[in-house]
């Protein structure tokens, strides 16, 4: 199973840049960057502040593949 | 293609190592053959002192000046350095047996028990510091 996510997805419906994601919960650009092209899994405390951010479920922000 | 600040500041780690590899190792590679004295080698010492000191101060501020932007230290910088410094240890590790054994199988190197053991001991402290913080690790976290 693999650790999937909709961040660039949903970042994008909120009309929200890399950088203006990575400052509003306190990480770079680069780290956003990296989640979001499955290079770097985010911590669950990272993931939570994500999904409180975008005002989405953490599990529709991070799932398994099937 | 786009680099990060923080990318950069290691490019500019990266450009040191070998500027002073080509300024300062042929000189040390010419002297291999003679003990090394400071006070013969006074002038050398300084320049390799004066070097980095100027060297970072430029490259550093050129960075700070082409990048406004305050670097920000998140969590995946935790985790590349972790993987960094984990291979850096273990290769500093690895010179020292290297080291140990160049010692014990040159014959050129004479009075080499002294420093065999100075160097053993330092391995068996620092191995002894980096088990007891990986217990305190596991006991803390």
């Amino acid at each position: 199973m693999k650790l999937l996510n909709t961040l660039r997805e949903v970042r994008q419906k909120k009309k929200m840049t890399q950088e203006e994601l990575g400052n509003a919960v306190g990480v770079s650009r680069q780290t956003i960057i990296s989640i979001e092209t499955y290079r770097y899994k985010p911590t669950l405390e990272l993931a939570m502040k994500l999904s409180m951010k975008l005002k989405c479920k953490i599990e529709k922000l991070f799932y398994f593949s099937k | 293609m786009n680099y990060s600040k923080k990318e950069l500041s290691i490019i500019i780690e990266i450009v040191f190592i070998v500027l002073f590899a080509i300024f300062f190792m042929p000189y040390f590679y010419e002297n291999t053959l003679n003990s090394f004295d400071f006070n013969d080698n006074a002038g050398k010492m300084i320049q390799m002192v004066v070097f980095p000191a100027i060297y970072f101060s430029v490259a550093y501020s050129i960075l700070e000046l082409t990048y406004k932007n305050k670097m920000i230290q998140d969590e995946r910088d935790d985790l590349i350095n972790s993987k960094s410094y984990k291979l850096g240890y273990l290769l500093y590790e690895f010179s020292f047996f290297l080291f140990i054994g160049i010692l014990a199988s040159d014959s050129s190197f004479q009075n080499s028990g002294p420093i065999t053991f100075i160097i053993i001991l330092i391995l068996l402290i620092v191995s002894l510091i980096k088990s007891l913080f990986h217990l305190y690790l596991y006991r803390t976290s």
